[in-house]
């Protein structure tokens, strides 16, 4: 059961990786990335290319996937979402846009590389950590600890920071930021672009455990907007605990009732809080006004 | 035009639209009905489209129509097939009730889920619906019982890989599964796509399809046009879940097998795409766009294009089928949102507009229209009739509030305010920006509910009453900017006011006979009128969004007056209005009161207020600062001070005195 819950821990911040750039990214545009499982699979495949330079060195190899996803997610922002996403919260091209870039990447990946699974051969840490009667692979600590830095870099930098500052100016409102003289669409695309570092480096972690592929990341797109629809969408360290909520429910309940119920517990939690609470633990309710 | 001639023109379409798509599907079904090998691909093909067009009708009610965007609807077509084929083998259930559970557990299971996501929005629902596909898609093709990746039913488990044929009346409905047999079951399908268009046509033509537009548009509009806003979600998301089960129940028919990887989540956003090529909203873009789609993955054209992109371009980087989708559906929002049908419809209705010459420059202005005074007079006598008769019932306070306060989070918009229209009076309320006048409108109309204080429509407190019923109940109002279908014509939003537009259900929508027609009729006759009486009935024809913004504001005055309330509430008639215009609105202002209306103003416009308020209540922080006849309220000092400033209100009455007194 500790077992369990501990995995499900490590897990949750994967997910919580991935989601610090749909809180990002929300905050700022009022939209969500729906083709942030392109921008992982394009950078397990990126990471997987730059395998055989070894005098690159992983962190190198990294860096370099790192900055392409920022690009691909910049692009992602400028021409999929930006001419979609009007003022009415009506208008949901930018969506159906997204999912249009994700099926094309989708496709353009399955074609060229094939469906089957790779290994990527760098960017892991053989071996296990056994603490009494819990044993953790040595790769999900180190994304557990990779996951938290860097969402905690974010969130510290979102609050102490200059352009941390603006960009909550941008998610504040908008249209008062940019009277104030703040750039809105630099920091817009900024705010897309910054969080596919974690989506990538998450996403290169990830696939050194479990084999780059095309279906890389679609189940983790799903996990991530869970984690960030149970914590909140306006609190970018608050998807740690989202990311937790989620994956110590998805771990417990495949170990319980076995993996289809496993897989469809989280889903049904994340049902449930849109629902029930649907700006997240710690959204704060939004006041209409007519 | 005369109604005689309006009403067989109608009828007339009506037929030729039944007609012409009866003879299409009989001509498709003779194509294939030799059941020869050669036309077996084609007879599942016309199939198929026969089926997934019902799932692509769903989604232009619920997404084009109502504009609650799912990513869902494949999913409902999974539940649809599975439950039914299910039910038949398991427990060995007669075909037409397995159908009949199976298509209404869909719609059962999308009402629950519009119910559940009421208070969502946009991107929120739209999670939920890919959460509750994928949670679908997980289970068919996990669980052991749908025999996971071995299919639905499948020879290890049920001992047969094909579901029984369908016996009706001992003939049998045979899919195009084997080559030597007529492929009746197509005749079927395509007989039930016959009558379900038939019905989306009228269901779309009628008040409960008007009333979607108006939800997308505004749910807080819908809502003061007597529509449950709720209720009629749940109704379209109901609606949308059936016909996605039926099209489940039909493919599954059409081919005895299920893979769970027909239903990935693919097939929901391939659905919207059918939808979105077709004419999203539209009547046949769904046959249009299904056919298209489905015969492009089909045909060899896709297979020579992937071929000739591997020769031209690169072997490895091509785009194949599910990418030429994504392609089509981004070329599509950028180059043709309104998809084939949507566009070659617009483009025919600009042709017969220009023909008739109606644009708006084409008309005489503003000032040289006649002025509403020139009513035809057999109009006028019915209805002063008729207001004579009942006006002794109405004397008195129609409207009444009293105590009434309201807070947002801490602040106080409004502390404690009382006042009472009386039928056949005019009472304007004014006050300085921040006053309250507009929070006491929208507490009467329902947007707001009162923290303290009772508000009362003729002796009846309307505590706990919502919106859509004060206004069925006779309060109808204009907003501050006016909200108009603004891609709708004038004479259809004004329809947008009738009374059964909330409360019209979808059943009479289709089926009603000729009573619905003679209230579609009596609707459309007190439409007209009332935009005849803000001078607009000339326009009629128009698109609301191509009019001036003072023009606009007539819109929806007409809009509220169409359905006959006792009661009016008008937040800033005059704004945008021309000196013209403004005149013409206090002139029918004056005529509505004279019918014995109660009618509320919020008002800046100081002419317009003297010339037709009865009664003066002037608002400050929250509070009625004075009320009573307009010479008093207007030349009170406080009031002057609150409006203007201290400094004009000593300038006025005092002119020699320097003190500047801080601003209340």
């Amino acid at each position: 059961m500790l077992q369990q819950i501990l995995t499900g821990l490590l897990i949750g911040s994967l997910y919580a990786l991935i989601a610090q750039s749909a809180v990002l990214a929300y905050m700022t545009t009022r939209t969500i990335n729906f083709a942030v499982a392109s921008v992982m699979s394009a950078s397990a495949f990126l990471a997987l290319a730059l395998a055989p330079f070894d005098w690159l060195t992983t962190p190198g190899r990294i860096a370099i996937v790192a900055i392409l996803a920022t690009a691909f997610g910049a692009v992602l922002f400028r021409v999929g979402v930006a001419p979609f996403s009007g003022s009415s919260e009506h208008d949901i091209r930018w969506i159906l846009s997204l999912v249009a870039l994700g099926l094309v990447f989708d496709d353009l990946i399955l074609n060229s590389q094939g469906g089957q699974v790779h290994r990527l051969g760098y960017a892991t840490i053989p071996g296990t950590l056994t603490i009494g009667d819990v044993t953790l692979s040595n790769q999900l600590i180190l994304i557990g600890v990779v996951s938290v830095s860097i969402i905690g870099i974010i969130e510290l930098a979102s609050r102490y920071t200059g352009i941390g500052l603006r960009m909550r100016a941008v998610a504040e409102d908008r249209g008062t930021a940019e009277l104030m003289g703040i750039r809105t669409n630099r920091i817009r695309i900024g705010s897309y672009a910054v969080g596919m570092i974690g989506v990538s480096i998450g996403a290169v972690l990830w696939s050194a455990q479990v084999g780059v592929s095309p279906a890389l990341g679609s189940p983790l797109l799903l996990a991530s907007f869970g984690a960030a629809i149970i914590s909140s969408f306006t609190s970018i360290g608050g998807v740690l605990v989202g990311g937790a909520i989620f994956g110590v429910v998805t771990q417990l309940s495949s170990y319980i009732f076995g993996s289809a119920i496993g897989q469809v517990s989280g889903l049904i939690l994340v049902i449930l809080v849109l629902v029930l609470r649907p700006q997240g633990i710690f959204g704060k309710r939004a006041l209409e006004k007519v | 035009m005369s109604k005689v001639a309006t009403f067989n023109k109608t009828r007339l379409k009506g037929f030729a639209f039944a007609g012409g798509l009866t003879i299409l599907a009989v001509v498709f079904y003779l194509t294939v009905s030799s059941g020869a090998g050669s036309a077996l691909s084609q007879a599942q093909l016309i199939g198929q489209v026969a089926a997934l067009t019902l799932a692509v009708v769903g989604i232009t009610f619920l997404v084009g129509r109502a504009g609650m965007p799912s990513l869902g609807q494949g999913a409902f077509v999974a539940i649809g097939a599975y439950t039914m084929s299910y039910l038949r083998m398991q427990y060995g259930w007669p075909t037409w009730l397995a159908v009949l559970v199976a298509v209404a557990a869909c719609a059962v299971l999308g009402g629950i889920i519009a119910w559940a996501t009421g208070r969502l929005r946009g991107p929120q629902l739209v999670i939920v619906t890919l959460f509750g596909a994928t949670i679908v898609y997980v289970l068919i093709s996990q669980l052991p019982v749908f025999g996971q990746f071995a299919g639905y039913p499948n020879s290890e488990q049920n001992g047969t890989s094909s579901l029984p044929v369908v016996q009706v009346f001992g003939i049998s409905l045979t899919p195009p599964l084997s080559a030597g047999q007529a492929p009746t079951l197509v005749a079927v399908l395509l007989g039930v796509l016959v009558l379900t268009l038939i019905g989306a046509r009228r269901l779309m033509r009628s008040k409960w399809g008007l009333s979607l537009l108006t939800i997308k548009e505004s749910e807080l509009l819908a809502a003061h046009l007597g529509i449950n806003v709720l209720w009629r979600k749940i109704s379209v998301f109901a609606l949308a879940s059936a016909l996605a089960g039926m099209a489940g129940v039909e493919y599954a028919l059409l081919f005895g097998h299920l893979q769970p990887e027909s239903f990935v989540f693919v097939l929901s956003i391939n659905l919207l795409v059918m939808a979105i090529l077709g004419g999203n909203g539209t009547v046949l873009g769904p046959l249009v766009g299904t056919a298209i789609i489905l015969w492009l993955q089909t045909s060899p054209y896709v297979t020579n294009f992937v071929k000739w992109e591997q020769k031209a371009i690169s072997h490895q980087w091509y785009l194949s089928s599910q990418g030429i989708i994504g392609v089509i559906l981004i070329l599509l929002i950028i180059f043709m949102r309104e998809g084939i049908v949507g566009t070659v419809s617009r483009v025919f209705a600009n042709r017969s507009a220009k023909r008739r010459g109606r644009t708006e420059q084409h008309l005489p202005s503003a000032e040289q229209q006649p002025a509403p005074i020139d009513e035809p007079p057999y109009i006028e006598e019915r209805n002063t009739e008729e207001r004579s008769a009942d006006k002794e019932v109405r004397a008195g306070a129609v409207l009444s509030i009293s105590g009434v306060g309201l807070s947002f989070g801490g602040i106080r918009a409004v502390t404690d305010v009382s006042l009472s229209v009386d039928a056949g009076e005019i009472l304007a309320l004014i006050g300085p920006n921040g006053a309250g006048k507009s929070t006491v409108a929208n507490m009467i109309s329902g947007v707001y509910t009162p923290d303290r204080g009772t508000i009362t429509l003729n002796g009846r407190d309307l505590k706990s009453v919502p919106a859509h019923l004060r206004r069925r109940g006779g309060i109808a109002r204009t907003f501050q900017a006016p909200i108009l279908l603004l891609d709708r014509s004038v004479i259809e939003n004004v329809l947008a006011g009738s009374k059964s537009l909330g409360t019209q259900s979808w059943f009479r929508g289709i089926f009603g006979g000729p009573s619905a027609h003679r209230q579609g009729e009596a609707d459309l006759a007190a439409a007209q009128h009332a935009l005849e009486r803000v001078g607009l009935l000339e326009l009629a024809e128009l698109r609301a969004g191509d009019l001036s913004y003072g023009r606009q504001r007539g819109v929806e005055l007409a809009r509220a007056i169409a359905s006959s309330p006792e009661v009016l509430i008008l937040d800033e008639p005059a704004a945008g209005l021309n000196a013209s215009e403004a005149a013409t609105l206090s002139t029918l202002l004056l005529r509505l009161r004279d019918e014995g209306l109660a009618i509320l103003i919020v008002e800046h416009d100081m002419p317009l207020v003297r010339r037709t308020a009865g009664r003066i209540v002037c608002l400050a922080s929250g509070q009625v600062l004075a009320s009573g006849l307009p010479d008093e309220v207007l030349s009170d000092k406080r009031v002057m001070r609150a409006y203007l400033g201290s400094i004009a209100a000593e300038i006025t009455s005092e002119p020699k005195s320097s003190v500047v007194e801080p601003i209340a």
